[in-house]
Formats: structure tokens, sequence, C-alpha cells
């Protein structure tokens, strides 16, 4: 007994110091931070009080999102400047990007508090359209409160009503590590569509790229890949972003931009989805990937300072740059056909809302790149309408903190005639279902232990009646 | 002790040095493990306060060489920090008065009181935590739904009723107040106390070491609440801290330093519940003993 | 022991004070009330809403909830289509939850009975084990996915065996080792359990041990005679416990993967009941039944594990003679 009062004591001094270190961390950022609140909330009710003064109509919009810090003080700040324009109040939710955001607007349905305008993932949209709470808003459109978006994000339903535009468009790009390259001796990717390396000279460089520990890379004799340091390439998630690239860019397809014919079964899809696997698992340039987000290189930039030469990427990655020079941005390189891939999550308005008419003129001002302009210029998103591109004065306004070879690219995707793939999620209903039934076995052909056809021969069936029904659900 | 001692002296002696040398190797073995499993917290600990660029290097930072409180700063100012501190206090302070209440009550009663059907009540109740939550997920979601419950009342209402997993805490309780001689209650019932008086005045001083046992394992587990807490709340404004923590987590760019850091924050109030009741833990556990 | 003594004495009690045992009856009732309450409302009534539910294909129209009844064809899906991911969900989760609860059980008892030597800095150690449990499971598993990840992001684990020229291990992307990253975790957070066993570990009677030990008998005797006795109890609802816990794996698999990855093998039973009744549409009716055949499974389990376990049933069925003799 005694024994155990002095391992007391002495545990208890042991747990204090402990906790004292603990304790002092805690406390310097809690007081830090307490300092922040203290500095806002006045303001914020300041603006509160004005708010009340000028709202004579005192109508409350919820608009529900999601977002890193940069976006939601973005957002943030868009939808006070609307206030003080408008005196109609916004109630901004943030949310995480990623499979939760369904839930919360399945739970919400459920319990009749959806919003009035959210975020919409590109997979689902079709899906809340097929449940009947998606609104028109096709009236947007013709009467000219939006402007004309790009045709690969401005969203149907299967009845052709404009069901959302997306707030920004986003492709596909190639990173590089211009220091890795250099010490490499392997040339810069170009920035031209025309120019894009086919897939021998990408895989070819890509070996030069990869290094085992002992200093040999993929392309000399001797290397061994169990002991591969530096990889040539990564993908930044294994999914459908990527795959239907490579389905594309070889020539194959998911289903046809019409929505008429299915293409994801077809000889040419399966191979270049082969081509992706073929990377990691014959040429050993790429590191193992799932179909899934969190078993790819996360950040690019990250990965071109870690062990990545090359890294296959969204653009959003763009803004995680930030004046680094290492990194350069090119064309992805061809198959068969030098595309890209498109995405871009659209803002819908729901037809719940109670105050309908002022939702939609809240999403008109939402959608315009112009007051979208910080996300533009970080590169975390890309514009959505088509004369941002084009007319070189409204270039200018986005492309100038970007680095030089990141403006070429995405310009000359842009210009090039036939260059973007559309993400079939927009005009595929079945998609969603489509996408799980396929998740369900890829990861076997990624791993090595099938070929993608053996797979396709066994799942393609099943997902090509899915298209057939042409429903969500 | 010393009196057995003496009557084999010389084997005894032979025998205790070699299990001295076994008692230092065990000693050092747990030692070992000890370091094994601090590895992983240094190393979250390490996560928080070192830069974006420092945390994935190669090769590893094991130490960084200017601690970082940016990290904190970044991700308490994502999140609505403050408003979630409050939520999450504004549900586990309910939630653990809830469980310790409650279950103390099923406890002694399941315990120390005679009614009818009892032993099929208890089986029951005790049954109730070897389901799997997934099979009442939907039906208890719609009821809370169409009552209009479905919020924090959803998270904080199990507790006062021995559900949500507290069937455990029923059990462990009633293994307790078995231990309690019959006599003590016998003796007050003589007296004239009613059932509560013997609960609260006698019962209750007996099983304290239990009863904060079971409020530190109830704040633990609400206070990290993670399943439920998605499926109820509904806007970042009624977010508990583990779901701030998702929030930072749930971006498509990782910016795992600031999830660490935020972690650091989170599990602070867990570690000093901890080191506070640690006695009982350990010390408060043996006064009386768990027996099944 | 005390529950003899009072059967003992109840009979004459009762004798005595008939009103006074009705009086009992009332607070007894009173005090359950919650407890039964509760498992009335929510247990009993979801478990049967559930059932119900099965027998339907749930969809949403104009945003309201629509129920068709399709009498057993949720489960027909489950057993006959070869879309359903059932069968293989339901094998993953009970290899895990099997191989983990012999884990953990097996390491907490041993760490405790190391953490019950007497030795200085024991309640620092005890504390080093406790704490990784309190932290969220999402910080955990970050933490072990920057330490097993592939070394070129980082991973601290690969990178270390890179530079002792060991082939690096793909921890979270090969479908087989994704269960040891698994184990890992779960090892390293069953700090709760390792508490209990300690605290168990305090009722074994030293007397006993020590008579052992004067008759020869090494630690090996020690523990099959005297410790293991003692702590049967509680190492069996321990192990009860873990067994549930583990078929209710959900964060770790979230946080890794979302979807399952790799090759589905994290797909577990959880993760999939919640993709289908929040995630997926129009498949809230096949969620409830695959449910319901996992509560059943369930039920099986610890059927049987009651049934090769003696003395946990045995205080039950004491507590029913008891209540038979009044």
């Amino acid at each position: 007994m005694k024994f155990g009062k002095r391992n007391l004591a002495l545990s208890l001094a042991l747990t204090m110091a402990f906790s004292a270190l603990a304790g002092c961390s805690g406390n310097s950022n809690n007081s830090g931070n307490a300092k922040n609140a203290a500095t806002e909330a006045p303001k914020a009710s300041e603006a509160a009080v004005d708010k009340k003064d000028v709202s004579a109509k005192d109508i409350t919009l919820e608009l529900l999102y999601w977002g890193d810090d940069v976006q939601k003080k973005l957002v943030e700040a868009a939808a006070e400047k609307y206030t003080a324009d408008t005196g109609v109040k916004i109630n901004a939710q943030v949310l995480p990007a990623d499979g939760t955001f369904d839930t919360f607007i399945q739970t919400r349905l459920q319990s009749g508090e959806l919003p009035d305008i959210s975020y919409m993932g590109e997979g689902d949209i079709q899906k809340y359209n097929e449940m009947g709470i998606l609104a028109d808003i096709s009236d947007l459109l013709k009467d000219g409160s939006i402007p004309e978006k790009l045709p690969a994000i401005t969203i149907h339903s299967p009845e052709q009503k404009v069901i959302g535009v997306g707030l920004s468009n986003q492709m596909e790009l190639l990173f590089y590590s211009k220091s890795k390259f250099d010490e490499a001796g392997v040339s810069y990717p170009p920035t031209k569509v025309e120019d894009a390396w086919d897939w021998d000279t990408f895989v070819a460089n890509a070996k030069k790229l990869t290094k085992d520990s002992k200093g040999k890379t993929a392309a000399d004799a001797g290397f061994d890949a169990s002991l591969t340091e530096n990889y040539g390439l990564g993908f930044t998630a294994g999914r459908e972003f990527h795959h239907f690239w490579a389905a594309n860019a070889n020539g194959g397809g998911i289903v046809s931009p019409d929505g008429k014919e299915f293409q994801w079964d077809s000889p040419k899809s399966a191979e270049g989805i082969q081509k992706l696997a073929d990377l990691v698992n014959k040429d050993k340039v790429a590191s193992p990937f799932t179909y899934t987000w969190s078993t790819g290189i996360g950040s690019a930039v990250d990965a071109l300072s870690g062990g990545y030469a090359m890294a296959i990427s969204g653009s959003w990655d763009l803004a995680n740059i930030k004046g680094n020079e290492d990194i350069g941005i090119g064309v992805l390189p061809k198959m068969e056909k030098a595309v890209t891939m498109n995405a871009g999550a659209p803002l819908v308005v729901y037809n719940t809302s109670k105050h309908i008419e002022e939702a939609k003129k809240f999403y008109a001002y939402m959608v315009n790149p112009e007051n979208s302009l910080e996300l533009l210029k970080s590169g975390a998103w890309l514009p959505n309408q088509a004369d941002w591109y084009t007319d070189p004065a409204l270039v200018d306004k986005w492309t100038a903190d970007l680095p030089e070879s990141a403006k070429e690219t995405i310009l000359s995707y842009s210009t090039a005639k036939d260059a973007i793939v559309q993400w079939p999620a927009y005009y595929v209903p079945a998609y969603l279902k489509m996408n799980t039934e396929y998740e369900k076995s890829i990861d076997q052909a990624l791993s090595g232990k099938k070929t993608v056809k053996e797979i396709y021969d066994s799942i393609m069936p099943a997902i090509k009646k899915l298209w057939e029904s042409g429903k969500v659900s | 002790m010393t009196a057995s001692a003496t009557m084999k002296y010389s084997s005894i002696k032979r025998a205790k040095s070699r299990s001295k040398a076994i008692h230092i190797a065990l000693i050092t073995l747990s030692c070992l493990l000890g370091l094994i499993f601090a590895f992983p917290l240094y190393w979250l600990l390490r996560g928080a306060f070192v830069s974006h660029s420092e945390i994935l290097a190669r090769p590893p930072v094991f130490f960084p060489e200017q601690l970082n409180a940016d990290n904190f700063k970044l991700g308490l100012e994502r999140i609505q920090f403050w408003r979630q501190l409050w939520n999450s206090v504004s549900i586990v302070v309910p939630y653990v008065i809830g469980t310790v209440l409650t279950t103390s009550f099923a406890g002694y009663a399941f315990a120390k009181l005679k009614f009818p059907l009892r032993g099929m009540w208890f089986v029951l109740v005790i049954s109730s935590m070897m389901l799997p939550s997934a099979v009442t997920l939907l039906p208890q979601f719609s009821l809370y739904t169409s009552l209009g419950l479905a919020g924090k009342p959803a998270l904080i209402i199990p507790a006062f009723f021995c559900a949500g997993g507290n069937a455990y805490f029923v059990f462990l309780l009633r293994q307790f107040f078995m231990t309690i001689p019959g006599e003590l209650s016998e003796a007050a019932k003589i007296d004239g106390a009613g059932h509560f008086r013997i609960y609260s005045r006698i019962m209750l001083p007996l099983i304290r070491p239990a009863m904060i046992v079971v409020a530190l394992f109830s704040f633990i587990n609400c206070w990290n609440e993670f399943f439920y807490t998605m499926i109820y709340l509904k806007t970042e404004a009624d977010y508990t801290l583990p779901m701030g923590l998702y929030i930072v987590n749930g971006m498509r760019i990782p910016n795992y330093e600031q999830v660490m850091a935020l972690a650091l924050v989170v599990t602070a109030p867990c570690l000093v519940f901890f080191l506070i009741g640690n006695k009982y833990f350990v010390e408060g556990i043996t006064l009386t003993g768990i027996k099944g | 022991m005390n529950p003899e003594s009072k059967t003992g004495v109840a009979p004459v009690y009762v004798k005595k004070h008939a009103k006074g045992a009705t009086k009992e009856a009332v607070a007894g009732y009173l005090f359950a009330a919650p407890a039964i309450i509760g498992f009335l409302v929510l247990t009993l009534y979801p478990m049967l809403a559930s059932l119900f539910y099965s027998f339907h294909k749930i969809t949403i129209l104009s945003g309201s909830q629509v129920m068709d009844w399709i009498g057993l064809d949720n489960y027909r899906y489950i057993f006959n289509n070869p879309s359903s991911e059932f069968k293989k969900s339901i094998t993953v989760t009970l290899i895990y939850a099997f191989v983990n609860v012999a884990l953990v059980i097996v390491f907490c008892l041993i760490v405790a009975l190391l953490l019950n030597r007497k030795f200085i800095s024991r309640n620092l150690l005890r504390a080093i084990f406790f704490l990784p449990s309190v932290v969220p499971m999402l910080a955990t598993t970050i933490v072990w996915q920057m330490l097993l990840q592939n070394q070129a992001k980082g991973g601290l684990v690969n990178w270390l065996l890179l530079q002792l020229g060991i082939a690096p291990v793909e921890f979270l992307t090969d479908p087989i080792r994704i269960f040891e990253t698994l184990f890992i975790m779960s090892l390293w957070t069953c700090g709760g359990t390792i508490v209990v066993f300690i605290a168990t570990l305090q009722d074994v009677p030293g007397e006993l041990l020590e008579a052992i030990e004067m008759d020869g008998g090494n630690a090996w005797h020690k523990f099959l005679k005297v410790t293991y006795p003692t702590i049967k109890p509680v190492l069996f609802f321990q192990l009860i416990m873990c067994m549930m816990t583990s078929i209710q794996i959900y964060t770790q698999s979230v946080v890794l993967s979302r979807n399952g990855a790799p090759d589905r093998m994290t797909y577990f039973i959880n993760v999939m009941i919640y993709d289908h009744s929040f995630v997926q549409v129009g498949m809230r009716g096949l969620a409830s039944a695959e449910a319901w055949i996992v509560f059943l499974i369930t039920m099986v389990i610890t059927g049987v594990l009651f049934y090769f376990q003696g003395s946990f049933k045995r205080d039950d069925s004491m507590g029913t003679r008891k209540r038979v003799r009044l």
C-alpha cells in the first residue's frame, strides 16, 4: 500500500508535468483565438444591426457549401456584399467537401429543412433532380440574368431543363517539378495541346524520373522496383476523373456527349484504363493507388516536393503553388487523342425554397465570375464563362498570378477543338449507380491482380443495364 | 509472509534472484512497449507544431526546429471554434449527467430491488448493447425526425434512457451494487428509510468510485462521438468539435498539420479528465472490484 | 456469496412485510423505468420498425419518402443478386472482428499483467497505454496513415525500411495489408480494456499466488490456477464488448478510403449500411434488411459465445432463481 502511494505521487508529478506542457500550448493558442473572436464579435453584431435597418423584406436565404478557409472567407465576403446591396440576408453554412455533404442534404430533406441554395457534387445532381427537389433555372439563362456559361458545366435534366451551372470550371492538368526534370535531363512537358507527348514518350520520360534507393532509374539496367524511392508520376486520386480521362484519351469513352451511346465497355476504354494500371504494375513509374480519393498523392504540389516528379491532378491544385517557382504545368500526354477531363461542382436552387425568386437572384449573383475573382486568381477555380477564356481583358483579370505554363496550358485546352471532355455525371442520370457498380471491382485491375479487360467483361453488362434504365434509382 | 519465508530460506533466495531477473526483463519489455505506444502520440504532437512543408518531409523532421503555433490558429479559425466548443459542452454535460443518473438507478434496481420480471428486463436491457447500431439507425432517425428532435436532443436523449451503449454501464454498476452487503440496506429499511433514501444516502457514497469511472467513460464516448453526430447535426453552427476536426480534414487539399493541432485541442479535455480520474480508474475500481 | 445471504433473509422478511414487497416492486420499476422505457422505445421499437422497412422499397419522390411493399425482394437481392455486396461485406467484417477480438484480448491481458507488476513509473506507463484511446478516431487514423503510407508521400515506417535497404510495404493499398493497418490501430487504441483488466487483476487473491509459489509452481501455473479463474467473467464480458465494437467498425474505414478501398476489403457492414441509408437513393429498405441479417448473425455469435462460457450465464440464472423464490 505504501509502495502504491509513492508510485501514485510520482506518477501524479509526472502527469502534472505532462499536463502542464500540454496546457501551455493549449493556452497560448486559445488566448490568440480569444482575441480574434473578441475583435470579430462586435463587428458581426454591428453588421447585424445595420442589416435590420436596411432590410425591409426581412428575407434570409440559406446557402450550404463546402470549402477550405480561403473559399470560406470568399463566400462569406460575397454573401455580405450581397446583403449590403440587396438587403437579403444570407445564412452561409460550410460543410466538409466529401461524401458527407450528400448525407446532410438527405437528412435535411427528410426533416424538411433543405437550404434554399447549395453546392452540389457533380455525381449527385441527377439524383436530387430525380427526387424532385431541384428548381428549374432555365429562365435565368433565357432572360440573360446569367450570361451563357461553358456548355460543359451547364447541367440539364433528362427533360432538358437547366438544373444547375458550375460555379467554376476545373480540368485535369499535368504538374511537374522543374528541378527533378533538370536533374534527370528530361525536357519539360509541352503546354500546347497539339504538342502533347505521345504515350510512349511519356512512359519513357517517367522511367527516367523514377529512381530506386541506390540511384538507378527505371530506365537503367539493374533497377530494383521494390526499392523505389522517387516515382516518375503520381495521381491525386484513382477516381473517375482520371479513369474517364484515360478512357477518352484512348479513343473510347463513357457515354457519348449526346447521351445516346454507351462507350464505357468498348475495348478502347478498357485499354486506356489498362495503361493507367500498367503505369503502376508494369512500367513501375507510379505508386499504387485505388479507386478512392485518399490513396492518391494528396496535393500535387506537396507530392512534387516529396517523392514524385510529375503529378496528374485537377486545376484546383493550382491554388497550392503560391509562387513556388519549381512547379510547372503542362498538357496531359495523349494516347490516341490529346484531351483533358472537365469537372466543376454546380450550384443548385431547391424548389422547396420559400423565397424562390430571391434565391434565383442570389444564384445569378453567385455564379458570376466577377464575384469569385479571388478564387479565380488563386487558381482554385477556373472561370465558368466562355468569354473569360477568349476576351484578352477578361483573361488578364484572372491569369496574372498564375505560372506562365499554367496559363498557356489552360488557354490551349480551352481554345483547341474537342480537347475538353465533359464529365458524364452531368448528363447521365444513372451515373451514380454506374459508378458505384464500377467502384466495386475496379481495384482488382488497378492492383494488377486481374486485367482491366477481365474486370470489364464481368461488370460492364450490369453497368450497361443501369445506363439503359436511364434512371437514378 | 516473513514467517513462512524463513522455512526454506536458501532455495527461496535462489528462486528470488531468478525471479528478480525475470522481473527486470519484464519491466524492460513493458517500457519498450510503452515507448512504441508513445511514439505515435509524439508524432501527433509533433504534427501539430511543424509547418506544412515539414510534416511529410523526407528525411522526416523528428524535432521541429521551431515550434509553430500557426497550425492552431489556422485550424481554429477554419471552424467556428468557440461555437463548436459550446456545442460539445452543451451535449456532453447533460449526456454525462443523464448517464450517471439513469445507469445507477437501473444498476441499483437490478442489483438490490426485487420486482417481478426483473431477470427478464435485465437481460433485455443488457442485450441492447449487443445490437449493432445499424439495425436501429434508420427507424431512430425517422422517430427523432418526426418528433422534431433530430438534432442535439437526439444525441442527448439516449443517455437518459440507458440506450446507445450505456447498457454497458448498467451492467458495470449492477456488479458494484451487488458487492455492497445487503445488511446495510436492511438496517436502514428497519429504520424506516425509503428506497430512494437508501439509494442516495447509503449506496451512492459507496459506489462513488465506480460512478466516477462511468462518468469518465461516458464523457470520453460522448466527446468523441462521430457516427451519430454526422447524421443528426445539420449545420456547422450545430457541430461539435470532432465534426470540426472532420471539416478541417475534409478538404480535397490535405492539411494534416492543422488536423493534428486541432486533434490536440479536442483531446485535451479527455486528457485532463483522465489525469484527474486516473486514481479512480486504477485504484478506485479496485476498492470494490468488478466481479462477474 | 452475498446474493445467497440475501435470499436467505428475504423469505422471512417478505412474510413479515408483504406490503414492503409491493412497495419494493414499485420502487424497482421506478428505478429501472428509464432503462426499460429506453429499451422499449429506442431499441425494441426501432428493431421492429427496421424489420417492417426491410420489406419495402423506400424512395424519395417530389421531396417526400414513399414506401412500397415488395415482400422479400430485399432479402432475395442480398442473397441472389451478384451486385449485392452483403456477402463480401459481412465476410470481411467478421474476419476483422474475430481476429481483432483475439488480438485485443490477448494483447490487453499481457499488457495488464505486465503493468500489474510493481515498479517505478508504472502509472506513467498505464497513462501512456490509456491515452491513445481518448484521441478522436479520426486523428488516430490520420496519424497512422502518416506513419504507414508510401514513403514517397512521407510515410515514416516505409522511409525507415527503405533506409535499411528493406522493400517498403504498401500498408494502405494492398487488400491484405490494410488489415494489418487496422489491427495495429485497434491495438493502439485498446487502452480502455487494459485499464479494466488491470483493475480486475487487483482482485486476484495474493495469498493463493504465494501458496502456489511455495508449492514450486511457475508463473504459468499461477496464471492458470488463480489469475484466470478470477478474471474470467470480466475477460468474457470484455470479449463480448470487443466483438460488438469490432463488428461496428466505421470511422477508420471512412477516413482511410470512404468507399472500402482497396478492393472493398474495408467496406464493413456499418459503412455499407450507412452508404445505403444516407448516400445511395432508394436503398433504405435494403439497408434495413441488411441490418436485420447482421442482427441475426450477431445473435448467433453471442449465443455461441455464451454457450461456451458458463459463469456469466450462471449469474443471470441466479437472478432468475431469486425472483422465482420470491
